[in-house]
């Protein structure tokens, strides 16, 4: 390129020395000469410049394409974490009631027997009170076994209308394969005039509809619970089977998914809410059961060895 | 429970398939668990298989010792041969007979075959192989009077579904064959037989010259009744009763031991039987144990017993522990030919206490501890005396000795039909809450405005309306509950914002790689050793559980550090080398006031490559500034400012970690490397980094959101400084300095170098320091800001005894 610039229109270029001689030049030749001249010398100019551009391009070309690497390899790491499936479970359940206006509240793991059973309706010679089932720090004060206690305190708090869930640690006197002595629970409490059973089961059907999906239907099954009446247990048809039965959900078709019912009257009479005015539903939801059936994991103590090849895959 | 299902048809039509039964009580309230088939399998084909015979000649088999040939009428026009393995059988015996084609409870199909040469058209049967005992000596013998052919299924349950079902502890009334029975013709709408009679001879001889009867403690046993029973023979029960016995799931022992737990299952009513003989004095006493008063049961284990225990005692002492167990010395035994029968009723929680304290529970005691019906006493012992005398042959002395404490009680309630609307949703037919209620044997007036409702003497239960509305509820159907949503009134739902704030916080330290752990909130009592703490520590002292499952368990935590640590153990043990995790959870401090404090905590703990495992090596080292960097992250989105000391906690390396405080003073946590001699007592060979912070004090501190500060209209300028300070004076120290000179012109200073080194002094070192400066009204000179600049190098000249780096 450059000696071809040089031979051209270099200091010693026939054009340039040309053009330089062109005072030498009869008057009347001059202009013509140096206008042609000037034309030579810029078609050389661009021919240049464009083998010089296409030189270019080839040799960024050559380079680039001997330039390659293995695009198979892993990128450079960027950290992934993980939250614990009980959290992510928890948020979900909390946005849903959210979502249906429900307020969060929380309230102490350490608890009284007065909250966690005297004012839910739960009298001294109930045999979830014993030594055998419930964590004692001393007489009077144990570690809560349900959420339930935050529903009193709630109530003791603020009128109707009560619209909370309650999610938090429980903890029950009890490990084998299908209990830890450590678990977690949402408890939901609406209070207000007019509520009805069959708002509990409204509710707790568009709960399991945002949380199994769509097509899950819901079935009520009386129960017994202290502190609500009547009381419910609560299945959710099989996400698996869909109702035709399968090992989930030992060819039943449903799995329980929760205990609920309606306030009992009792226990409004320890936050003296009037029960001829208003009336109410209680629910409780384990978090781990709900995780465990959404997500297909078949062991409980998962939750809390906090081995990481189990954490890494929520 | 288990019910056998031909036993429950006893007291109640069935005309649906038992799987719709099932789901119909499930549905109704009365889970059934599952229903498993006991016996030979139950179809009719396979039922007529199964025969009496009569064995008309009983040879020794031709070639073998220990087979008898049979020739057995089974009712058809030849009598068969079949080959026969048991040592008793003989010639004139009533035995049950398979024949060919005959499935057995255990599936095998039974054969025509050929023992030992001998055809064999069938098999004699034992009562093992019917599953009525778990081993047979030989054949079983049928009575004599049953004829050849007659279908065994007939004579007894050969075959039989059972329903094992779930009773809620408030239905005691369903813990019997008759109170299941009557609760499935309630919900599935047929009529059931309340009436009780079991007529059977007495004997001239009152039951008073025998026994007589004190209850001290009536407030702990509202009912106790007697009957004697003289000459019973000791035998084993009929057919019948062997397979109710052990389809319930319980062992046939003997007819007189069988007859009181066939009444118990039937009417659900306990009932006891003494040897009359080893009863001293006479006399029954029902009183509380004396302190210290001992006894050994019929489990053969000694018990020491206390005075909240009630006992049944004779004139001497102790004889049985009330409702829980009987004693080993008044035992009946294959001996005894006379005996008093107690039907008794005691008191739920009393009984509950007592199997709480002496960790023992039978049959008898989970029906008293839920409370029984004392109207149940009399037709319990009526049934029994009964079945004495038609199975053990004895006679029963004229009379009851019933001592009653407490009169017979029927509760009365009010039931307004419209608040079982204003509850249930829906609107229930007047009719057909009568209707349930009745079924459900209710008494119910309705005076035209609200219903009043006698509830039945077994549903203790019943005490209130919404008693009433729930039972209403759950015959109706609770699938008849069409569901709606609440409309939801003033107010609105949402998170609060510490709420929200604990979710970034989770999503900050899940961003920055951390992977979240939830560990128990309770550990061990060594914990503080295994970090260190010193004697005095407050963290030693956390709130103790009192009945602990296992030591490991025992202490509430007041640091998330030790959880943190444990789990980094157990998964580095597994090989799970890179642990980078993070708890958000509460600590437990006892405190003056009743609950202790609790406060969530977040605590991060990182040890193994950070970045590591990667082909692209890169620099990654796990150290004192990586765990700050996570820490600051956090200050960043919470818009808070933290001060970090150098301080010594005892599980942390002594010069890399610090203590973080709020610009107020406040304590917020500790930061740093975890000490090696923590590090090795967790068996941590990598270097570990961890923080913990008290989420509370944090989230006061910090201003929430970001305020809007104009950025865009005027540049920042930017300038580089290097000063030179005594290697002792913290970085912190000078950048607070450079602040405070730089005023509000100086928008930030960032730390881009250290230098230590043959370039500056020995005992100094070079920070170098970037500045920005900004204006929000204008843009700033070069000569505004150099001007400023000089103040800032002559105040740390001043007051940090730093210098310019030429």
């Amino acid at each position: 390129m450059e000696a071809a610039r040089v031979r051209f229109l270099g200091r010693k270029a026939e054009l340039v020395l040309l053009l330089r001689t062109i005072s030498e030049l009869p008057v009347e030749e001059r202009p013509e000469v140096g206008r042609v001249g000037n034309l030579v010398r810029k078609a050389l100019e661009g021919a240049l410049e464009t083998r010089r551009g296409e030189l270019e391009d080839q040799e960024l070309a050559q380079g680039l394409s001997t330039d390659q690497i293995d695009v198979s390899l892993p990128g450079r790491r960027s950290p992934v974490g993980h939250l614990h499936l009980v959290a992510q479970t928890q948020r979900e359940i909390e946005d849903i009631f959210i979502g249906m206006g429900y307020e969060v509240v929380t309230g102490p793991e350490v608890e009284t027997e007065y909250y966690n059973f005297e004012a839910l309706n739960t009298p001294a010679d109930h045999p979830a009170r014993s030594l055998h089932d419930t964590f004692f720090v001393r007489e009077g004060v144990v570690l809560r076994t349900q959420t339930s206690p935050v529903q009193v305190r709630s109530m003791e708090k603020q009128r109707p209308p009560v619209y909370v869930i309650a999610p938090g640690k429980t903890y029950r006197r009890d490990s084998d394969a299908t209990h830890t002595p450590m678990f977690h629970q949402v408890e939901g409490l609406v209070v207000d005039e007019g509520i009805t059973l069959a708002h509990l089961k409204g509710t707790l059907e568009t709960f399991a509809r945002a949380m199994f999906g769509a097509d899950r239907k819901v079935r009520l099954r009386p129960h017994f619970f202290p502190f609500t009446e009547p009381s419910v247990e609560v299945d959710v048809s099989c996400m698996v089977c869909d109702g035709a039965g399968c090992r989930l959900c030992k060819r039943s078709g449903w799995l329980e998914i929760l205990g609920a019912g309606m306030v009992d009257p009792n226990v409004f009479g320890f936050v003296d809410y009037d029960p001829e005015i208003y009336t109410g539903f209680a629910f409780g939801v384990g978090i781990e059961r709900v995780a465990m059936l959404k997500h297909g994991v078949n062991d409980l103590r998962l939750f809390f060895e906090n081995d990481l090849r189990f954490l890494r895959q929520f | 429970m288990k019910a056998p299902l031909s036993w429950l048809r006893e007291y109640v039509r069935i005309d649906m398939g038992v799987e719709e039964l099932a789901s119909r009580l499930a549905l109704t309230g009365t889970e059934v668990e599952r229903v498993s088939d006991v016996g030979v399998p139950g179809d009719e084909e396979n039922l007529k298989r199964f025969v009496v015979g009569k064995i008309v000649e009983c040879e020794r088999h031709p070639d073998a010792d220990k087979l008898s040939v049979c020739t057995v009428d089974i009712g058809e026009e030849e009598p068969r041969i079949i080959v026969c393995g048991a040592p008793n059988v003989a010639t004139g015996q009533t035995v049950a007979v398979v024949l060919p084609g005959g499935i057995m409870p255990d599936g095998t199909r039974i054969r025509d075959a050929k023992l030992r040469g001998v055809p064999s058209a069938g098999m004699i049967l034992s009562e093992a192989e019917l599953g009525l005992a778990a081993k047979s000596p030989g054949t079983m013998e049928l009575p004599e009077d049953w004829t050849a052919g007659e279908l065994l299924i007939d004579r007894f349950a050969i075959s039989d579904k059972v329903l094992e079902v779930e009773v809620t502890p408030n239905r005691p009334d369903c813990l019997s064959i008759r109170g299941l029975a009557r609760e499935i013709a309630a919900v599935t709408g047929v009529p059931f037989d309340e009436e009780m009679v079991f007529p059977y001879p007495v004997d001239a001889r009152s039951v008073e010259e025998d026994i007589a009867i004190e209850v001290r403690d009536p407030d702990l046993c509202p009912r106790y009744a007697g009957r004697v029973i003289r000459g019973v023979t000791t035998a084993e029960s009929p057919l019948w009763m062997k397979a109710c016995i052990s389809h319930a799931g319980m062992r046939p022992v003997s007819n007189v031991v069988d007859v009181t737990n066939y009444v118990l299952w039937s009417l659900g009513q306990p009932l006891h039987a003494f040897d009359l003989h080893t009863i001293r004095g006479g006399r029954i006493i029902v009183r509380r144990a004396y302190p210290g008063e001992e006894l050994t049961t019929l489990d053969n284990e000694h018990r020491v017993l206390t005075d909240d225990m009630l006992v049944i005692a004779d004139a001497e002492r102790a004889s049985v522990i009330a409702g829980v167990m009987g004693g080993l010395d008044s035992e009946i035994t294959e001996h005894t030919t006379d005996i008093l029968l107690e039907g008794a009723i005691f008191s739920g929680p009393s009984i509950m206490r007592t199997e709480g304290a002496l960790g023992l529970r039978s049959e008898a005691s989970t029906r008293y501890e839920k409370g029984l019906d004392p109207e149940m006493v009399p037709p319990a012992l009526d049934m029994a005396c009964r079945l004495f005398v038609e199975l053990c042959g004895g006679t029963v002395s004229s009379g009851t000795v019933d001592v009653r404490t407490k009169p017979p009680s029927r509760r009365r309630t009010r039931l307004r039909p419209s608040r079982v609307a204003q509850v249930l949703g829906v609107e229930i037919l007047r009719s057909e809450i009568v209707e349930i209620l009745s079924r459900l044997g209710c008494s119910v007036d309705d005076d035209g405005e609200s219903l009043t409702v006698l509830a039945p003497s077994y549903r203790g239960d019943l005490e209130r309306e919404i008693d009433l509305i729930e039972e209403i509820c759950r015959v109706h159907g609770l699938e008849q509950i069409p569901p709606a949503l609440p409309a939801r009134r003033s107010g609105r739902g949402g998170l609060t914002e510490t709420q929200a704030r604990l979710r970034l916080i989770e999503d900050q330290l899940m961003g920055a790689g951390l992977s979240q752990v939830i560990t128990y909130s309770f550990r061990d009592e060594k914990w503080p050793d295994r970090l260190r703490l010193e004697p005095g520590d407050p963290r030693r002292t956390g709130v103790r559980i009192a009945n602990p499952l296992s030591a490991d368990q025992s202490v509430m935590r007041t640091s998330l550090l030790p959880g943190l640590l444990a789990t980094a153990e157990s998964n580095v043990a597994v090989r799970e080398e890179r642990v980078h995790i993070f708890e958000l959870g509460r600590v437990y401090q006892p405190s003056e006031s009743v609950l202790p404090d609790e406060k969530t905590f977040a605590a991060i703990l990182v040890t193994g490559e950070w970045e590591g495992d990667s082909w692209l090596r890169s620099e990654s080292v796990v150290d004192y500034y990586l765990i700050k960097g996570i820490v600051e992250r956090i200050c960043k989105v919470l818009h808070c400012r933290l001060d970090y000391q150098p301080a010594w906690e005892p599980f942390l390396h002594p010069g890399r970690s610090a203590v973080v405080c709020a610009a107020d003073g406040r304590r917020v946590g500790w930061l740093g490397e975890i000490h090696p001699l923590v590090l090795q007592e967790y068996d941590l060979r990598a270097p570990a980094v961890a923080a913990e912070v008290d989420v509370s004090v944090l989230l006061e501190v910090s201003s929430g959101t970001g305020s809007f500060k104009d950025l865009l209209a005027y540049p920042v300028v930017e300038q580089d400084l290097a000063l030179v300070v005594d290697k002792s004076v913290p970085a912190a120290a000078v950048m607070a300095c450079l602040q405070r000179a730089g005023g509000a012109l100086l928008e930030d200073v960032a730390v881009f170098d250290l230098y230590e080194g043959d370039q500056v002094p020995v005992g100094r070192k070079s920070l170098a320091l970037r500045l920005s400066f900004r204006a929000p009204d204008r843009t700033l000179s070069d000569a505004e800001v150099n001007e400023l600049r000089q103040v800032m190098v002559r105040k740390v000249e001043e007051e940090l005894g730093g210098r310019l780096r030429a």
